[in-house]
């Protein structure tokens, strides 16, 4: 568990007169540029589209404070209210949020068409989204100018009995979850798309509440639009808790198309994540789905082998020394800028997403840089297994046998053998899981030593 | 002479033991803190249960914690909460403070707490501020809505008895939101009192709404502050369930013209709400602004644009309606043509016929039916089964243990399982053997433990144990509970006990087998023979005769197993291979296997002797007596298929994953449809009002089964559509796709079993009719045979009130197919009628394709 310090100067509030709206999002911590700052400034000016910006603020704050699952046996599940996160690139902006579960990722992004004027800089923050925001924003309607200020000036700061400071804890799964969602996005590709009209019915279609462990599903392309099934072909979509994706509901009066994008290489009929794109006038809302309802982002492990591996933890040092919020970032210019084949960029980038510093966006097809504003530090250290096996290997728990590997784990020996695709473990977290959500602790420690 | 703690301490006692208040009030009120300390150890634990022991408790308790340990979470009468107030204010404590902190934070939190800490901030002994961020006591906590409550309590009369409240409280706690849920739950308690209340009659006086509606028209709540907390509740973004008490609230306050003219701005943002009740509030004030010239039509018009794209009928029909009345007052209605847009796409016909309709008053051209997309996907391929390999040796079977214990997702890997550890009961893997069976010695031991069949991973966990250990297995639960029998002994007291009967059903069949092999593993194993040859659960006649020629003693249950899975038309050849007995008599019994099925309705009784919903099995009078230690028998008997179902319903509440417990009964049946659909009826009717009913492997298994299918698996799958589960509802609609694309679906035999359940009543009509519509939307094979069931139930649902839809669904169809639909004469003389109905309106379109 971390404790999340948000300072904010003041509360983001939303005046309304005479036809006008002034959207003032007070911001804590994150970056302007490459410089850290404690309340960034960088977007000030008019939106178009105002009902549908201030409906789509909206959906991503939901998410933020909506946990999807509840586990057995948690009698109340505490609502941490973690802010949204918001990344200008210079030429748009970017607004997203985790569930509490971490199941459910949403970017809201408002394209350079949607803003008046571009941002004024690069950068990265939280933005305090509170009751009487959202009692306003709701009041937003179509013929309202909105006026949006990502952060103050601070020639007109506030008075310092102003500021507010909360204390959220917030769990290190949750937060490995929200930088390793971005990771599941660099893997996809799409695969269904329907229009207006279709999203608007398969979308409101779908369960409002599936109760209990439900099964996997998933969305085909059928005769008349898409449809769930069970029994998922070549072209299928994970829709794993089909309620979630319900969060798309209140946007899709201004939906002009939907898209849904899975992960290239999943194996038909296995649980994987997915990505649900509305695409809305000047703007597109982005939502993630985790494999399972009950399974959070945090749990993947899918780079947990290159996290493990030396030389791209160098690599990307060095890679991330070279980004500056770029919207797209053009690998082969970065390559050629870094001196690395190309390949080895995309695995830096791979870890750099992992840590929270680059972000996927599926329609672009690219990565986009930003920092995660959360405490320093604690990105890196957030990998339990990978933290255990570090330790495995420092205690030299690993050794040589004849069927491959033994690594003593407290009392328990677990025998670690490699075989053709991959490694085996004795270990129950290898029973239950096998190879859905990366290596286990004990084939991370064999890695690593393997690899000296 | 002053008296002892010790004198103190046995007076109190006696007081409390003669439970008098007032006398333990006065004997609290001149004591020391030094005495109370002295007399707490000897008090604590008198009689902890009742009021006057509270009062000992809150009159000696030396710190906060101990006084909040000591008082249970019960409810005292008013007169007794007054006495502890005056205990507490006689004594004084410094750390009154932190009690209250205490008392507020404690889970569970009596509401009684709030109402004492409240009484000491009325006298003056606490700030105000104590009770900050605990306003949501404040619902439940003034004026109990339980039924053990001061009868003539309500939210007015503590709200006047405590007007400061008023100040802030009141308000904090109308801007919090969880608060809404509560309140929605405390007034629907006096609104509509459950039953078992002494007096059940409503009580809406004393509900929150009327305290603060009444006091509103008295001034002394502010009614314009009043009203701008409702309606900033209702714009909050709150959860769904926050939101019916304020839109109750708010229609209590009954906002005057002017009142909703000053706030006209919020109201036309409520059509855009996602809550439907707070949709139709701003439907209806829209409505009053319009009518009283507060709002003009265009500004009315923009706010409808969101009500208009909603997807129920009832909203965008009310918004089509009122953006009529709004138009009528304009010259150029041409304007307002981008705001029908929506509707023009709207799912209901009803909606888009009266859209169109509309725009064309309004001058527009004609506005033609969206064009429906066809798609001509190619047919899939029917996938092939795939061969099973067996597990090559202990490692591997380890490893597959390892998983399967955790989660046995996969059936043909369970048979794996208990085929390698057959084969393998005398090998121990050279690694890992001692972690593995520790593991599955605790996951063994998860309720409600192995062999009680309702969890597969939890049997698969003793077997572990068994073959890693060598030790026996414990015996197998011996039956089915099927309720209690009294037994009275000669000293004339009586006890209750379960009375168990034998069950040969699949669920008992399964764990049985299981045991089986637990037993015969703990033996030193022997030659499996069940294993099936492909994934479909199937084994070729050949490859069993083969095993049985290695074989020396063929263990009962594996045999019976193995039979199940040969192909009907191949039992032939295994019949040389056998003498007379019982493995002989069950070949002969599954070659002649023509079961005569009979649709069969009834209420089965539950544990308890209580009837249950009406449900239907399927009975096969011919089938023959199932015992448990025969499986083909077992298997077959349907003689009375409702006897024990009541109790099959439930079977799924036990244990983690029922959906791996039917999914082994699959591979039980693969040759046998019909008679796998009739053991899979009560899972079905579970679904029907339940989860976690494991119906979904059964309705999969029935969908790719290449084998002919009759009356008991189209039930199952009319079942399987109206299933209240999603998973089962998606699995009957793939069920019904797959065998619609591989010809196994006989239309009229679907259509009618649908007639039946509709007629019994035993399914929800509208469920299965928009799972039909589901099943159309994959591809045009099966529209036109979801064209052809609606063809043969669309004569039955005249007089129903979800008539329409069935009728929606086939003129839908029909457009789409350019086929057309025939009416039986009574809907044909509806539609003739020009009657508005509905189901009238459906008739006409219905009749109006091709």
């Amino acid at each position: 568990m971390v404790d999340q310090v948000y300072r904010y100067l003041e509360p983001s509030t939303l005046t309304a007169d005479n036809g006008a709206a002034d959207l003032r999002l007070a911001t804590s911590g994150g970056h302007i540029g490459a410089e850290r700052s404690a309340h960034p400034h960088f977007f000030e000016g008019l939106l178009a589209h105002s009902d549908q910006v201030a409906a789509a603020l909206l959906v991503v704050a939901r998410v933020a404070r909506t946990r999807f699952y509840v586990p057995p046996g948690m009698l109340a599940a505490v609502l941490r209210r973690a802010d949204p996160v918001v990344t200008s690139d210079g030429q748009r902006l970017r607004f997203e949020s985790l569930s509490a579960d971490a199941g459910v990722h949403v970017r809201l992004d408002l394209l350079p068409e949607s803003l008046r004027v571009p941002p004024s800089a690069p950068g990265t923050t939280n933005v305090d989204v509170n009751v009487p925001l959202r009692q306003a924003l709701a009041r937003v309607g179509r013929d309202t100018a909105l006026h949006l200020a990502v952060g103050t000036e601070l020639t007109v700061r506030t008075d310092e009995a102003t500021v507010t400071e909360e204390k959220v804890p917030l769990p290190d799964r949750w937060l490995k979850g929200f930088a390793e969602v971005q990771v599941a996005g660099a893997a996809m590709r799409p695969v269904l798309r329907a229009d207006a009209v279709e999203a608007r019915r398969f979308v409101r279609a779908l369960p409002a509440a599936t109760g209990g462990r439900s099964a996997p599903l998933w969305a085909v392309s059928g005769l008349r639009g898409l449809r769930v099934t069970a029994a998922p072909g070549r072209d299928a979509v994970s829709i794993a808790g089909p309620q979630r994706l319900r969060v798309l509901e209140p946007l899709l009066r201004f939906a002009t198309g939907l898209r849904a994008y899975a992960a290239a290489e999943a194996d038909p009929g296995r649980p994987a994540p997915s990505t649900w794109e509305l695409q809305l006038a000047d703007a597109r809302l982005v939502v993630t789905l985790s494999p399972e309802v009950s399974r959070g982002f945090s749990g993947e492990g899918g780079v947990l082998l290159d996290l493990a591996d030396p030389a791209s933890a160098a690599d990307a040092e060095l890679v991330g020394a070279l980004l500056k919020f770029e919207p797209r970032i053009d690998v082969l210019r970065l390559a050629a800028s870094a001196g690395l084949p190309p390949e080895r960029v995309l695995r830096a980038l791979t870890r750099l997403g992992a840590a929270g510093r680059v972000g996927f966006d599926l329609h672009d097809g690219a990565f986009f840089h930003r920092e995660l504003p959360f405490s320093s530090g604690v990105l890196d250290a957030m990998h339990p297994r990978l933290v255990t096996a570090r330790g495995l290997v420092a205690d030299g728990a690993v050794t040589a046998t004849d069927h491959g590997f033994a690594v003593r784990d407290g009392e328990r020996e677990h025998v670690v053998r490699a075989e053709t695709g991959g490694h085996r473990c004795t270990c129950p977290w290898y029973a239950r899981h096998r190879d859905d959500r990366g290596p286990c602790a004990h084939v991370l420690a064999v890695v690593m030593v393997s690899r000296g | 002479m002053a008296e002892t703690s010790d004198q103190v301490s046995e007076r109190l006692a006696g007081l409390v033991s003669a439970g008098d208040l007032t006398g333990l009030v006065e004997a609290l009120a001149g004591l020391t803190e030094r005495t109370r300390k002295a007399v707490w150890p000897l008090l604590k634990d008198v009689c902890p249960q009742t009021p006057a022991a509270v009062l000992a408790a809150v009159g000696c308790a030396p710190r906060p914690r101990a006084l909040v340990d000591a008082t249970p979470c019960m409810d005292f009468t008013q007169a007794a909460e007054a006495l502890v107030v005056q205990v507490l204010l006689d004594r004084r404590p410094p750390w009154l403070p932190a009690l209250a902190k205490a008392l507020l934070t404690h889970w569970p939190a009596p509401e009684w707490r709030l109402r004492v800490v409240r009484a000491l901030v009325r006298a003056g002994a606490l700030e105000p501020t104590v009770t900050d961020g605990h306003e949501e006591l404040l619902i439940s906590a003034i004026a109990p809505a339980r039924y053990w409550a001061e009868p003539d309590s309500s939210v007015l009369r503590a709200l006047r008895d405590d007007p400061e409240l008023l100040d802030h409280m009141v308000w904090t706690m109308l801007s919090t939101e969880s608060c809404g849920r509560s309140l929605q739950q405390h007034d629907h308690h006096h609104d509509s009192p459950p039953e078992y209340r002494p007096d059940p009659s409503p009580r809406p006086w004393a509900t929150w709404r009327h305290a603060l509606v009444t006091l509103s028209a008295e001034g002394a709540v502010d009614r314009d502050r009043l009203l701008d907390v409702t309606l900033g509740a209702l714009t909050a973004d709150r959860a769904a369930p926050a939101l019916p008490w304020f839109v109750s609230l708010h229609q209590a306050l009954a906002p005057t013209a002017d009142e909703l003219a000053a706030r006209r701005d919020v109201y036309l943002r409520l059509p855009a709400a996602d809550h439907g009740p707070v949709l139709r509030l701003g439907l209806d004030a829209a409505r009053r602004l319009l009518e009283h010239g507060a709002v003009g039509p265009t500004a009315v018009a923009d706010a409808l644009v969101p009500a208009l794209s909603r997807p129920e009928k009832g909203s965008a029909t009310a918004a089509i309606a009122l953006l009529e009345r709004a138009a009528a007052s304009l010259p150029d209605r041409s304007s307002l043509l981008l705001t029908l847009t929506p509707a023009l796409d709207h799912p209901h016909p009803d909606v888009r016929e009266r859209a169109r309709t509309l725009a064309m008053q309004w001058g527009s051209a004609p506005v033609p039916e969206r064009p429906a997309v066809l798609v001509d996907e190619p047919t899939a391929p029917t996938p092939t089964a795939a061969g099973v390999v067996p597990v090559s040796g202990p490692e591997e079977l380890a490893e597959l243990f390892a998983h399967l214990i955790e989660e046995a997702d996969d059936p043909i890997e369970v048979e794996r399982a208990l085929d390698g550890v057959l084969r393998l009961a005398r090998s121990r893997p050279q690694h890992g053997a001692r972690a593995l069976a520790e593991r599955a010695a605790y996951l063994a031991g998860r309720f409600p433990g192995p062999w009680f069949g309702s969890d597969v991973r939890t049997d698969l966990a003793a077997l572990t144990v068994v073959w890693l250990t060598g030790e026996p297995p414990e015996p197998a639960w011996p039956g089915r509970q099927v309720g209690y029998v009294t037994e009275r002994s000669d000293d004339g007291s009586s006890r209750s006990r379960a009375a168990i009967e034998p069950d040969c059903g699949l669920f008992a069949l399964r764990r049985f087998r299981v045991h089986e092999v637990a037993q015969v593993v703990a033996h030193g194993g022997t030659v499996p023979l069940s294993l099936p040859a492909t994934t479909d659960g199937s084994l070729p006649a050949d490859v069993l005769l083969d095993r049985l020629s290695t074989v020396s003693t063929a263990y009962p249950r594996d045999l019976g197993c193995a039979f199940l899975r040969v192909p009907p038309e191949e039992l032939d050849r295994l019949l040389p291979r056998f003498v007379p007995g019982a493995a002989l008599d069950d070949v002969i019994t599954l070659r002649r296997y023509a079961p005569q099925w009979r649709r069969v309705v009834g209420a089965p009784c539950d544990l308890w002797g209580r009837p249950a919903s009406p449900m239907v099995g399927w009975a096969d009078p011919t089938s023959p007596i199932g015992t448990v230690d025969r499986v083909v028998l077992g298997a077959l008997d349907r003689r009375d298929p409702l006897r024990h179902a009541a109790l099959e319903l439930e079977d799924a509440d036990h244990g983690g994953r029922p959906e791996q417990v039917t999914a082994a009964w699959t591979l039980l049946l693969p040759h046998h449809p019909d008679l796998l659909a009739a053991h899979a009826h009560p899972r079905l009717a579970r679904a029907l009002t339940k989860n976690r009913s494991g119906a979904g492997p059964l309705l999969e298994a029935l969908g790719r089964s290449p084998r002919p299918a009759g009356p008991p698996t189209w039930s199952a799958l009319v079942l399987g559509l109206a299933a209240k589960e999603t998973a089962v509802q998606v699995a009957a609609v793939d069920a019904v796709v797959a065998r619609a694309r591989s010809g196994g679906l006989d239309a009229a035999g679907l259509a009618e079993q649908v007639r039946a359940c509709l007629a019994d009543d035993v399914v929800v009509g509208t469920r299965v009719s928009d799972g039909l519509a589901e099943v159309a939307r994959a591809d045009r094979g099966s529209a036109e045979i979801v064209l052809d069931v609606l063809g043969e139930v669309v004569p039955a649902v005249a007089g129903r009130r979800d008539g329409h839809r069935w009728v929606e669904t086939a003129a839908e169809l029909g457009t789409l197919l350019g086929r057309p639909v025939a009416l039986p004469p009574e809907l044909r003389a509806l539609a003739a009628d020009c009657g508005s109905s509905a189901l009238a309106r459906a008739c006409r379109r219905a009749l109006s394709v091709g």
